[in-house]
């Protein structure tokens, strides 16, 4: 018992300045670090995109296609239409940073409120476990074909089934969460004060759930980046001539034996996005999540 | 074997560091052969810090900045994580907190006895391993050795489940045996007859034991010579029974003070007029039914009858699974009775969910909870002023601000309290925001369920101090949960023992606790810790 407490005082955050608190951080998880600084990179870059990009991303350059990168011009090439690779993959970036934004806002508000129905109401449990399983028995393919058919292609079709798809994993979570908090002493005391469901709900479910579902969006986030490429490869999601790294991919892929570049870079900043996000939410998962090991 | 005078344990000026926090300065202590030692000391004393630096088994981040332990002359401090291997188990035994975890959930008790007889080659094969450890269990008198043998930790009860963890630590006859609290999470008889124990078996195999205990009683109780630890430094070491019929420290005696087993006191005298009062609470023939799976049902309380007069603390006493917390949530109104009827100020009551919205109302503000785990019953995202305002709240109360004020002071907390959040408190004072949110209502009644029995004896006695001075400023009604005689003795008017869901007897305390007429609360009182010393 002793030694709890005095482990959970060595642990605790040191203070000082913030610049101190920082490198303190960054010490302790540098993989966390290098995320965090890629993830703002890249999002400053997706959002900044129509001011950094030196060309409209559908500008077509017919006498310059296939540029190598360093060229004059057209600092990272072109494409088969000649048109500029920065650019595009600037707004590819931009897209992909869209859907993985609509794709985690729908998954987590639905997923959530799914999660503490379930976990609250003991009737409405085995209701919503046979909806989640529904949902999980569904490859998100089928569903965005689907949503494809009947919309039409789109970004927002694209970003509303990648959420869906993973509505399930929130509820689950959410849902584990809601259990364990229902059975605490403070919910105990708030119901002997007579304190009204919502009021718990809102109160004390979601703020001792909310370090595990910002973890479970930060494991979302780079699925849905993924699965929106996989999207637009297959042309259900953001449609030509408006740029996504699947499309990029997609349409790179015609020509790779002439030239790899242009299949390359979206290909490495699809890759740093994922990363990034992953880097992210084990730094986050490590610091805030209590199952997989003590709080830092 | 250690020869003639050399002692089995020494620790010199050791000192424990976590990060650049020193939490143990200093501490000198020697166990004899065949001695029995307690170390004892209030939480965060540094007693478990440095019962685990004695094993090599600092938390991460925590060090010997400097000191010696030595055992059988060996420096351990020094010694490689191999060497540590081998005295850990052969050369001494732990017996641990919790019953509970201190147990691998998914092996049978008998595997994980052989295991410890393997791990130090003292069976030659996994079948007679298995052979030995049956034996062994059967020395620490679990009955049907065999037959628990190939049961999972689950399947045993808790005193159960430390009489293997007992055997377990003595199964490679350790010249050690080291005790963290290796009581304080099981009933009080069942915690005497794992004592009991304890102590046959070291005696018989000459094993020196060292007991990590925040109870000075059964320190008393159950060693030759006590250490007090304060703050990481020693505050007084002596013979057991010198420190505590004349302790030279301070703290000694403020802990002798506060131990309700050691100074016991008269229990209340209650006022003859009692029986005349209106009670605020009456649970008439109630009983609970929970039926279990295939169609058994269990009698969480059979019969039962009790009342709390206004002003007046009544006790339900009685071990886990004697029915007192369904007691409490009945009362509380968050459990239906099966049958019998509960009266709130002479109306009937019944369960909550049964009542209208204005009715529930005045029932929750009647009566109000203080639950036991001061970690548990706060919600860590909250302060420690919206914990306290939350009933307000809750029934839509204006002018909270000022009324969290008056509380925190009633419950002698400063006001900046308000601003931090539970994890920044300690369990004495988490406890009594707990208090102070219980009263915001302005109860008649508030059940205190186990309230302070997770705090050390230092902060137990102050948060019962409070409870007594609250109770005599606003005419406060307890019904007060308790496993804790020691401390039943101390607040409790009336006491009503109960056992398997039935009440064994009832009556004003002086009269329960004195002379008590059932053969169950004769138990019970013999279980105190540090009655016979």
């Amino acid at each position: 018992m002793t030694a709890v407490v005095t482990a959970a005082s060595a642990r605790q955050e040191p203070r000082g300045p913030r610049g101190a608190r920082l490198r303190a951080a960054l010490r302790a998880d540098p993989a966390g670090a290098v995320g965090g600084a890629l993830v703002v990179v890249l999002v400053l870059a997706g959002v900044g995109a129509p001011l950094l990009a030196p060309y409209p991303p559908t500008q077509v350059h017919f006498a310059l296609p296939f540029q190598v990168p360093l060229t004059i011009g057209f600092p990272l090439g072109t494409d088969d239409l000649g048109r500029d690779l920065a650019s595009r993959t600037l707004y590819g970036l931009r897209s992909s940073l869209q859907v993985a934004a609509i794709g985690v806002a729908v998954s987590v508000v639905l997923g959530t409120l799914l999660g503490l129905a379930a976990g609250w109401w003991r009737r409405l449990d085995p209701v919503i476990a046979r909806i989640t399983d529904v949902m999980l028995a569904f490859p998100f393919l089928v569903l965005a074909i689907g949503f494809a058919a009947v919309q039409g292609p789109s970004l927002g079709g694209a970003a509303i089934s990648l959420g869906l798809a993973y509505v399930p994993h929130v509820a689950l979570t959410v849902r584990a969460e809601t259990l364990r908090v229902r059975a605490t002493d403070f919910v105990l005391a708030a119901r002997a004060m007579d304190a009204r469901a919502p009021g718990m709900l809102l109160g004390h479910v979601l703020p001792n759930a909310a370090s595990t579902i910002v973890v479970q969006a930060t494991v979302i986030l780079p699925q849905v980046v993924l699965g929106e490429a996989v999207l637009s490869f297959l042309g259900l999601g953001i449609q030509p001539p408006g740029s996504s790294l699947g499309i990029m991919l997609s349409d790179a892929q015609q020509y790779l034996y002439r030239t790899a570049w242009p299949a390359v870079l979206p290909g490495v900043v699809l890759a740093l996005l994922c990363l990034a996000f992953n880097l992210v939410g084990d730094a986050l998962r490590d610091r805030l999540d209590p199952a997989t090991g003590a709080r830092r | 074997m250690p020869s003639d005078g050399e002692p089995v344990l020494e620790v010199r000026g050791l000192r424990v560091a976590f990060g650049d926090d020193e939490v143990v300065h200093g501490v000198d202590l020697t166990i004899g052969a065949g001695e029995r030692v307690a170390l004892v000391g209030g939480s965060g004393s540094g007693k478990s810090t440095t019962a685990l630096a004695v094993l090599g088994l600092l938390p991460a981040g925590g060090r010997v900045t400097a000191g010696s332990v030595r055992f059988r002359g060996e420096d351990i401090t020094t010694a490689g994580p191999r060497r540590l291997r081998e005295l850990r188990g052969a050369g001494i035994g732990l017996v641990p907190q919790d019953p509970l975890s201190g147990l691998d959930p998914v092996r049978r008790v008998g595997t994980q006895v052989a295991t410890a007889l393997r791990a130090h080659g003292l069976a030659e094969s996994r079948r007679d391993a298995r052979g030995r450890a049956v034996d062994l269990l059967a020395a620490a008198g679990i009955p049907e050795p065999a037959r628990r043998a190939v049961q999972y930790p689950h399947e045993l009860s808790g005193g159960m489940r430390q009489r293997v963890l007992v055997t377990i630590a003595l199964a490679c006859r350790p010249a050690l045996l080291l005790a963290d609290e290796p009581t304080s999470a099981l009933d009080v008889t069942v915690a005497r007859r794992i004592l009991d124990l304890v102590g046959e078996l070291t005696a018989s195999s000459g094993t020196s034991l060292l007991l990590v205990t925040h109870d000075l009683g059964l320190a008393a109780e159950r060693a030759d010579r006590v250490v007090v630890l304060r703050d990481g430094r020693v505050a007084e070491a002596g013979g057991a029974a010198r420190v505590l019929r004349s302790p030279t420290d301070d703290y000694t005696r403020a802990l002798i003070d506060a131990s309700p087993g050691l100074s016991p006191g008269a229990p209340r005298a209650v006022a003859g007029a009692l029986p005349d009062t209106a009670p605020v609470l009456e649970l008439d023939g109630v009983s609970h039914r929970f039926r279990l799976r295939g169609g058994h049902t269990v009698h969480a309380l059979d019969d039962v009858s009790f009342a709390v007069a206004p002003g007046t603390t009544t006790a339900v006493v009685g071990e886990s699974g004697s029915g007192k917390t369904t007691a409490a949530r009945i009362a509380l109104g968050l459990l239906a009775p099966s049958s019998g009827t509960v009266r709130l100020d002479g109306r009937e009551t019944g369960v909550r969910s049964g009542l209208d919205r204005a009715e529930r109302r005045t029932v929750a503000a009647a009566v109000q909870p203080v639950l036991q785990d001061p970690f548990g019953s706060l919600d860590p995202t909250w302060t420690v002023a919206s914990l306290i305002a939350e009933p307000l709240r809750v029934h839509g109360h204006d002018g909270r601000g000022a009324r969290v004020a008056e509380l925190l002071d009633a419950v002698a907390l400063p006001a900046t309290t308000g601003r931090r959040v539970p994890r920044e408190l300690s369990g004495g004072q988490r406890q009594r925001v707990a208090i102070a949110r219980a009263l915001a209502l302005e109860p008649q009644l508030v059940v205190c369920d186990e309230a302070v029995s997770a705090l050390d004896v230092l902060v137990q006695d102050q948060v019962l101090r409070l409870l007594e001075d609250l109770q005599e400023r606003l005419g406060l009604a307890y019904l007060f949960i308790s496993h804790d005689l020691g401390v039943v003795r101390r607040i409790a008017d009336r006491v009503v023992v109960m056992r398997s869901g039935r009440v064994e007897e009832q009556g004003p305390a002086a009269r329960v606790l004195e002379a008590p007429e059932a053969e169950y609360t004769r138990e019970l009182l013999a279980a105190v810790p540090g009655r016979a010393a």
